[in-house]
């Protein structure tokens, strides 16, 4: 379609209101509602909560001290261990309990190191532009020519093995993802008029980047983030599960899955639970940041309120969409009966 | 299309030699002195100054900085690659078997995530919303959940060691590389898969599909002839991002697997502290994984022209 003519469907007819329902006030309201709306997203929140939860209250929640040893040697699952033991005799359940707070930490520090990292790169090769843009994207193609994992060893490969460093490398290794999308976005608004505007009105570099053109991007900025803290939670137990980690006797998830790998035949529980943390953990992230992401979309934004089947005007009972419930998440579909009409702009 | 080709590989020039530096700069600018931390990573310790000094001059680290830079970039662009501490080989042999084997390993679970992922993704795009979309979706969500080392022990615990249907160490034979291809593929298959539905729902909306439908075509033919045909082009692109994608998941496949190639090459040479290893092995890598994404490009723009004159 040409960008001078604009479509108006028969979607923009509001739908009848609920009566009772609060009036939606602003965007943060529709977001939040759509977020709400999204039974996944909010399954996901929970469970990460309940992982936060734990991690703070780790001690209390825990039966047993993580490194104490407090059974036999792969004794299993039963009422006083309920995840069984590992070959020193230790409590998997209390290890599991106090690995979340590392799995997190790893999860939450290693992507502020990266969007940090990554998001100065970005504004300044996209605000400056020029030869000092070039200079840099050639810098993150190269961290591009490794994939991420790799390039999470290399720098393991480079300041030795150790929970620190992972955190370190898997920033890193997400700093040319930040770089690229934040650079993308800062070029798409760096010569808007508020931009001008401040430019105009004397504001140093700096303060345009961190005042004007930051709080513009970062809805996509937060997206990505959430979902790069369940990635940076996997590359992170990958890490350590490869050896280059956490060392013993630390109760970090992949660790604990790799001690248990040699047992899997005859003590399945102590690699299997810790590998449960983790996919939980990451799954309720994703299901979190793709909520999130739907509900700042702006193109998949729910707009209209539920159209109560009950007291419902229908015109037109063969009419395919109209006085049906719009499905979850998604924007309502366009009726299939062209009511639609042209507007032609005369500035062409 | 020469010209295209040509364009996109003078782009890699710099890269690749960034990449050389990048790599020959985690040798030398760190602290500390490479030759004793090799020597007690790939030698467990058993150090005389004697050989602390033949190393260091073998490896011509007595020389200056900026003549070892040189003579590293001269030398790889040659195809030399040094010579392993821990194995007093030739890097170069060492990292041509393992890349062998890796890229079989990538190569089936690349087919893999194909089998799986093609026909979930059309199943769910021509059934929107149906249960077997949810499904797609759900192994698409498993697929970037999933630690690739737990559901590699969990296949391992459930089809090797309970069901004992196929091997859980890769023999010689192919029955040995379904577990670990089907581990390195689960991922993609769930991207692809959810892909493949998107796009197909895309191409299923627009006008041709209801010229043909309204021309009588069955609905069979107008998802295989029309739809299908224009849904390929971003699932080949992504596909081949996740092939080179393969050869991250293969560090962690191999692992678990036990298996030979470079992943597992390269993890054994971090913690061994063999640096000529490591950097060999890291270059190797990196050099298939762009060559692996320009194919994707210049594939892409044999597939749809327009991005030629894009």
């Amino acid at each position: 379609m040409p960008d001078f003519e604009k479509t108006i469907a028969a979607r923009t007819l509001t739908a009848p209101r609920r009566s009772g329902t609060p009036r939606l006030r602003g965007r943060g309201a529709i977001i939040w509602r759509t977020f709400l709306r999204n039974k996944g997203a909010v399954t996901g929140a929970v469970v990460l909560l309940a992982w936060a939860g734990v991690a703070l209250f780790a001690p209390r929640l825990a039966p047993y001290n993580p490194l104490d040893l407090t059974g036999i040697s792969r004794q299993g699952v039963s009422p006083s261990h309920i995840m069984g033991t590992d070959l020193l005799g230790r409590d998997v359940f209390s290890r599991v309990l106090f690995g979340a707070r590392i799995s997190l930490a790893v999860g939450l520090i290693s992507v502020a190191t990266g969007v940090t990292a990554g998001s100065i790169v970005g504004v300044v090769a996209g605000y400056y532009g020029g030869r000092l843009d070039g200079v840099l994207m050639r810098i993150i193609d190269a961290m591009l020519a490794l994939p991420g994992l790799l390039l999470a060893l290399v720098v393991i490969a480079a300041v030795g093995p150790g929970l620190v460093n992972v955190m370190l490398a898997v920033g890193v290794s997400s700093i040319p993802m930040y770089a690229r999308l934040v650079r993308g976005s800062c070029l798409s608004i760096r010569n808007v008029e508020y931009v001008q505007a401040a430019q105009a009105m004397g504001g140093s570099d700096g303060r345009i980047m961190a005042r004007h053109i930051i709080p513009n991007i970062l809805g996509p900025i937060v997206v990505l983030s959430t979902l790069q803290v369940g990635n940076a939670i996997l590359v992170g137990s990958s890490l350590s599960y490869l050896g280059m980690g956490a060392q013993p006797p630390t109760p970090e998830w992949g660790l604990m899955t790799s001690d248990g790998q040699p047992y899997l035949a005859s003590a399945w529980w102590m690699a299997t639970f810790p590998g449960f943390a983790i996919f939980s953990a990451v799954m309720a992230i994703n299901l979190m940041g793709d909520g999130l992401r739907a509900a700042l979309d702006p193109r998949s934004t729910y707009r209209y309120p539920p159209v109560p089947a009950r007291g419902l005007q229908r015109h037109d009972p063969s009419h395919p969409t109209l006085g049906k419930r719009c499905p979850r998440g998604r924007p309502m579909p366009a009726p299939r009966d062209q009511a639609s009409f042209t507007v032609r702009s005369q500035l062409t | 299309m020469v010209a295209y080709i040509g364009q996109r590989i003078a782009v890699l020039i710099p890269v690749v030699l960034l990449v050389c530096s990048a790599i020959f700069a985690i040798m030398h600018v760190l602290p500390g002195d490479p030759v004793q931390l090799m020597l007690a990573g790939a030698e467990a310790g058993v150090t005389t100054p004697e050989r602390i000094e033949q190393l260091r001059t073998s490896m011509g680290l007595n020389q200056p900085i900026y003549v070892q830079y040189v003579h590293f970039i001269v030398r790889a662009l040659q195809g030399d690659l040094g010579e392993s501490i821990r194995f007093q080989a030739p890097v170069n042999s060492l990292v041509d078997t393992a890349a062998l084997q890796t890229f079989q390993l990538s190569l089936a679970g690349m087919f893999a995530a194909l089998l799986i992922g093609i026909p979930l993704g059309i199943v769910a795009g021509l059934y929107e919303n149906s249960w077997l979309d949810s499904l797609a979706m759900l192994v698409a969500l498993l697929g970037v959940s999933m630690p690739l080392f737990w559901l590699g022990l969990l296949l391992i615990l459930l089809v090797a060691i309970h069901l004992q249907w196929l091997p859980a160490i890769s023999g010689v034979d192919l029955r040995g590389l379904v577990l670990p291809a089907f581990t390195l593929g689960f991922v993609s298959a769930g991207i692809i898969s959810r892909l493949m539905r998107a796009s197909l729902i895309e191409a299923l909306r627009n006008d041709y599909i209801r010229t043909a439908m309204a021309k009588g075509v069955s609905r069979r033919v107008v998802a295989a002839k029309h739809a299908l045909k224009n849904a390929w082009i971003p699932v080949i692109t992504v596909a081949g991002l996740q092939f080179g994608g393969m050869l991250s998941g293969a560090v962690i496949t191999e692992t678990v697997f036990s298996r030979p190639g470079l992943g597992s090459l390269i993890v054994k040479a971090i913690l061994w502290h063999d640096y000529p290893l490591i950097q060999g092995a890291v270059l190797v890598t990196s050099a298939a994984y762009v060559i692996v994404n320009l194919g994707i490009d210049v594939l892409y723009a044999w597939v749809d022209p327009r991005i030629r004159y894009a």
